[in-house]
């Protein structure tokens, strides 16, 4: 037999060990790439989340519900809408320091022909806006006509295809990029294709969960604050001096989610630690303990002239290769449930939630690659010195 | 045991059948179906949940037959039927608009992963077949030119 085979030799015909050492690695592997995955993603979703929002202030109608609503839609994609008087956008013009306004109006579909939940709606101003067509997949240089529509990311359909709401079909003419909030399920459109798809509803006799005129009223407002003027000294401004309204920083708005995805992060860093620990501690146990019970094993090897050095590097190789086993097998588990299912885990979390890019992924793999293998070379390592430290002669007298 | 071991690819291919079959209309169901409404994800379930009908037949019978020539030839004729399974959500049939719907976020990654794994079991298990009969068949000319 090849000496040069006997580590792998090893491997493949103690079946319960290796499937037990690689259990114990593929718990490991998980526990590190899944949740720095995890991680990752939360904080790639918050980070999409505010540069998503795209404007310094975002001004909606005064009732407590509005900026609950408006967080729902944010957060968990859930459809809202609120309403305020259009003439408030005569009223902000007045307000010192105010570089760009530009209003939205929301609308909800009740089901739809597409799908059997709710459509989120949102109108928006082309010529004042800057939140939504600087997130266009491939930019879209005309103005939208009367039923072209924008949409999110998350509704599988592709530019040039046509979606059907309530009997009428709308060119679909531009695609979101990913967010990973409840912004990529939504339906973005001007005012007159907002005021076809009421007329619409309400010809096929099919409730639609608002009647009020985009001409007349507008769900929320983005602002932009000139350079050089305080944010928070505009949105006292507003809230001073228009009425019906609340101003709010769109930073401080994502407060309480940012300070939620700490604490989660910060509880996952925990427990990836503790397994971790807990893991290699078991590792290190478990190669010591066979290294035990492979004594005799050791001391003939001894006998037939293996030297302590060529004893040493078969211990470690089949540790290096049993390392490096459990965290590919570890990594394609995870990464496959973690990727395959994002969509789900996204919308359970009711967080911001956007998985890491293909080449942030490919860093992670390789950083819980080298980690889990380094580990299970160390605990070889430590097995490799009561290997070699064995007196062969009184093992085999025993 | 001996009998576990030696089937050791086909039970664990008729157990996958089940799953694909079962949790098509169950567990990874596609979207419920309305009252006024039949979402075009429906019948993407219904195509899993025939095809992976047929592949429990097939997994079954070839648990059950003695002859290991028809057994690889059931195991081969299992490879058409997981790849059609495979692009059944999404491609074949379209499913909803809408990705966070039950039939974009569960059903199709849920059956893609289940079809990829019995794809895996399946493929081996034809491998481990052809490269048996070869040895069995070398050690046959062996003995015959002995």
């Amino acid at each position: 037999m090849n000496i040069r085979k006997l580590p792998l030799k090893n491997i493949i015909l103690q079946k319960k060990r290796t499937a037990g050492l690689i259990i114990i690695l593929i718990v490991l592997t998980a526990s590190m790439f899944g949740g720095s995955i995890f991680i990752r993603s939360l904080n790639n979703g918050l980070d999409s989340l505010n540069q998503r929002l795209g404007s310094d202030i975002i001004l909606l109608p005064k009732d407590a519900e509005s900026e609950v609503d408006l967080k729902n839609l944010l957060l968990q994609g859930t459809p809202g809408y609120f309403y305020m008087d259009k003439s408030i956008l005569n009223e902000l013009e007045n307000i010192e320091g105010i570089d760009k306004i530009s209003p939205q109006y929301f609308l909800v579909s009740a089901n739809a022909d597409c799908c059997s939940v709710k459509v989120q709606i949102i109108g928006f101003d082309e010529k004042t806006d800057f939140t939504i067509k600087p997130w266009l997949h491939e930019s879209y240089d005309r103005e939208l006509s009367d039923n072209e529509i924008i949409v999110g990311s998350s509704l599988s359909t592709r530019v040039g295809h046509k979606l059907k709401l309530y009997g009428v079909e709308f060119l679909v003419v531009g695609k979101l990029e990913k967010t990973g909030t409840g912004l990529d399920t939504a339906v973005y459109t001007t005012g007159d294709t907002v005021k076809n798809l009421i007329k619409a509803a309400e010809d096929k006799g099919i409730s639609i969960l608002s009647k009020q005129n985009p001409d007349d009223v507008i769900s929320s407002v983005y602002i932009n604050v000139k350079k050089g003027y305080d944010i928070d000294n505009i949105v006292s401004d507003i809230n001073l001096g228009i009425d019906g309204v609340k101003a709010v920083r769109s930073k401080t708005m994502m407060t309480s989610t940012a300070d939620r995805l700490k604490t989660i992060s910060f509880l996952i860093s925990i427990l990836i630690v503790t397994i971790w620990v807990f893991a290699a501690l078991i590792l290190i146990a478990a190669f010591y303990m066979i290294t035990g019970e492979r004594k005799r094993e050791f001391a003939v090897l001894r006998v037939i002239g293996y030297s302590k050095k060529a004893l040493g590097r078969l211990i470690l190789t089949e540790s290096v290769i049993l390392g490096a086993a459990g965290s590919v097998i570890g990594i394609v588990i995870t990464g496959t449930a973690m990727y395959s299912f994002n969509i789900l885990i996204n919308s359970k979390l009711d967080l911001p939630y956007l998985v890491p890019n293909a080449i942030s992924t490919a860093v992670y793999v390789l950083i819980t690659f080298i980690s889990v293998t380094f580990l299970g070379a160390v605990s070889g390592m430590i097995s490799a010195l009561r290997a070699v430290s064995v007196d062969t002669g009184k093992i085999l007298r025993e | 045991m001996k009998y576990l071991r030696s089937n050791v690819f086909k039970i664990a291919e008729l157990v996958l059948a089940l799953v694909l079959t079962i949790g098509s209309f169950t567990v990874f169901a596609a979207c419920p179906v309305g009252e006024e409404h039949v979402m075009a994800c429906h019948y993407a379930q219904l195509a899993v949940t025939t095809l992976g009908l047929i592949l429990t037949i097939q997994a079954l019978a070839a648990l059950l037959i003695g002859n290991k020539k028809v057994r690889l030839g059931i195991t081969i004729s299992q490879v058409p039927a997981l790849v059609a399974v495979f692009f059944v959500p999404g491609t074949i049939f379209s499913l909803c608009m809408m990705s966070s719907m039950r039939c974009i976020s569960i059903f199709k990654p849920a059956v893609r992963i289940v079809d990829a794994v019995f794809f895996v079991a399946v493929v081996a298990d034809i491998v481990v077949n052809v490269v048996k009969n070869g040895e069995v068949k070398a050690d046959e000319h062996k003995e015959a030119a002995a």
